[in-house]
């Protein structure tokens, strides 16, 4: 984990794409949950 | 329901880039080297429009707590989602600034990935905010 995450900072490039995933599967599944629930009440 | 819109979501995201019109329309008067900043996505090329959609997570959240719905729970959690990820973005945007070198037929959202993902988040925690708004 903490190697991994390491390499994922090693350079700029490789932690903005790793942040970018990241945030993105967040927020993805954040707003499928949150409208799920919206849509089916 | 289209004010409330106006004043909850429009103005919070598109404000800042109208405060820049003013200096645009005095373009001439500024000096030479100024020029390359006055322009719109020198504002949120490094994802800031995500502190915006991080206050509609936060008031979503409060709209939906004070709820008596019985889908509230759900939507906390997606709202938790969506919360973490605008800090992602907001936090690591500004640790990671990309540079405003965007090359002659580039695309800028390719060039600055944490607007381009900033820009997506903050449209969908307007979508929420705005229907847990009205939907609660």
């Amino acid at each position: 984990m903490t190697t991994w995450v390491k390499k994922q900072f090693s350079d700029v490039h490789r932690a903005r794409q790793a942040v970018l995933t990241i945030a993105l599967v967040l927020g993805g599944s954040g707003f499928v949950l949150a409208m799920g629930a919206l849509l089916a009440r | 329901m289209m004010g409330w819109f106006i004043v909850n979501v429009l103005i919070p995201v598109f404000a800042p880039l109208a405060a820049l019109l003013p200096f645009r329309l005095f373009l001439h008067a500024l000096p030479e080297h100024a020029h390359r900043f006055l322009r719109w996505p020198m504002l949120i090329k490094d994802g800031q429009t995500a502190w915006v959609a991080l206050a509609f997570n936060a008031a979503a959240g409060y709209d939906v707590f004070s709820s008596s719905a019985s889908w509230k729970g759900a939507v906390l959690i997606g709202v938790v989602f969506l919360g973490a990820a605008n800090i992602l973005i907001a936090a690591l945007g500004g640790v990671f600034p990309v540079d405003d070198d965007v090359s002659p037929g580039e695309s800028p959202w390719r060039h600055y990935p944490a607007m381009s993902a900033s820009a997506v988040l903050t449209f969908l925690s307007a979508t929420v905010f705005t229907g847990v708004h009205f939907l609660a």
